[in-house]
């Protein structure tokens, strides 16, 4: 995420009041912010209203904003506490709709039909597998893959230090690639009694 | 056959030095086991990097702007609440610690106030008989006193007066001045 030109312009003015100009950044920052949060909160609607406090209490914190800092990285630090919080005062487990909502397409993801299913369902079942992470481990990896944050970054954003961030993303990593070779055991499996079953 | 630390810097690629990464590529060649777990995180990655980033629907900074109203609302009913809440609650605590207290003394000031309502009406029927005799004795004066005194008397006073205030006006306006110029 590349600061735009008018950007500290607008942070400026914001600081200072004006409501346009913060409404320039939530312009700016939606995507990031939203998809941060429905990663780690696996529902579109909760995601939105997430974003909206997020984006709030940035609105309201825009006073202790520190200009040496990236504000992305800032944005994101909000957003992240709050998932968080979210999660832990979340009593069910991760519920998330099946389909993504029609808005939710990806303009970039348009293979040929059989490729696209299959896309689609390891991109389903990565979706899957992030939900079952805990809840800071996941954050660490989102942050790292989606919104390329160095170590440090990660680290201020979630008041840890670099060391916990690593062994976070080591444990994430090992626990997917562990779940993916279950995955696809389970699938040489049905694949290996289908054959059978056909056979006869 | 041992896998540490290869396992362990399977998950750690980009902060391995060459050699050990070196280490690495001549381990998985000789352990599938290893290989598999390779190959299953490489598959991972490869999801989640070309995974892209998901748009809210669209409208949301009106939305934004209709959340940053309704909380403003919000606070602003709160407030509202808190302000009344605390001037009942403020009411009844003294009612409660003073009322028993301040009754009894109301009660006894009740003679009080009568009394010094009719002292305050002799004060006003007085001073109409005060204002009727100094009628009286000016006017009795002022028939015995000659037509130049009469003039020259107020010119004089009015004269002393102008004199007082310009000295007055002098006497500030040099002291802010002076003030400015230290
Ligand atoms: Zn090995």
């Amino acid at each position: 995420m590349v600061e735009r030109p008018n950007e500290s312009e607008w942070i400026h003015r914001a600081m200072q009041g004006d409501d346009n100009a913060f409404a320039m950044l939530v312009e700016v920052y939606q995507v990031p912010v939203y998809n941060l949060c429905y990663r780690m909160l696996g529902n579109p609607m909760e995601a939105e209203d997430a974003a909206q406090e997020a984006f709030l209490r940035a609105y309201k914190g825009i006073n202790r904003y520190d200009p040496e800092r990236r504000f992305a990285t800032w944005l994101l630090s909000i957003a992240s506490h709050h998932c968080i919080d979210r999660l832990r005062r979340r009593k069910y487990p991760i519920r998330s709709l099946d389909e993504l909502l029609p808005w939710q397409q990806k303009a970039d993801d348009m293979p040929g039909p059989e490729t696209a299913l299959t896309q689609k369902e390891n991109q389903e079942a990565v979706r899957k597998m992030l939900e079952q992470l805990g809840d800071h481990d996941r954050m660490v990896l989102i942050l790292r893959y989606w919104y390329d944050l160095s170590y440090e970054e990660i680290a201020q954003s979630l008041s840890s230090s670099v060391s916990a961030v690593k062994s976070r993303l080591h444990r994430a990593r090992r626990q997917l690639a562990d779940q993916w070779i279950k995955r696809t055991s389970i699938e040489v499996g049905k694949q290996g009694r289908c054959d059978e079953a056909s056979a006869f | 056959m041992k896998h540490q630390p290869f396992e362990s810097w399977l998950y750690e690629r980009e902060t391995l030095t060459k050699d050990q990464t070196r280490d690495l590529e001549d381990h998985l060649e000789i352990c599938a086991s290893c290989r598999a777990l390779a190959t299953a995180w490489a598959d991972v990655e490869g999801q989640i990097l070309s995974a892209s980033l998901i748009a809210p629907a669209p409208g949301f900074s009106r939305r934004w702007r209709t959340y940053l109203a309704d909380h403003r609302r919000r606070i602003s009913h709160r407030q509202m609440g808190v302000l009344l809440l605390t001037t009942a609650v403020g009411l009844a605590v003294l009612s409660v610690l003073f009322g028993a207290e301040l009754l009894p003394s109301l009660q006894q000031a009740v003679p009080t106030l009568v009394s010094w309502v009719g002292k305050v009406a002799n004060l006003v029927a007085n001073l109409n008989v005060f204002r009727l005799v100094m009628g009286i004795l000016v006017e009795a004066t002022l028939e015995n006193i000659p037509l130049v005194y009469r003039v020259v008397l107020p010119l004089s006073l009015a004269g002393l007066a102008a004199f007082w205030v310009f000295s007055l006006y002098r006497l500030n306006y040099r002291r802010i001045t002076k003030g400015v110029i230290s």
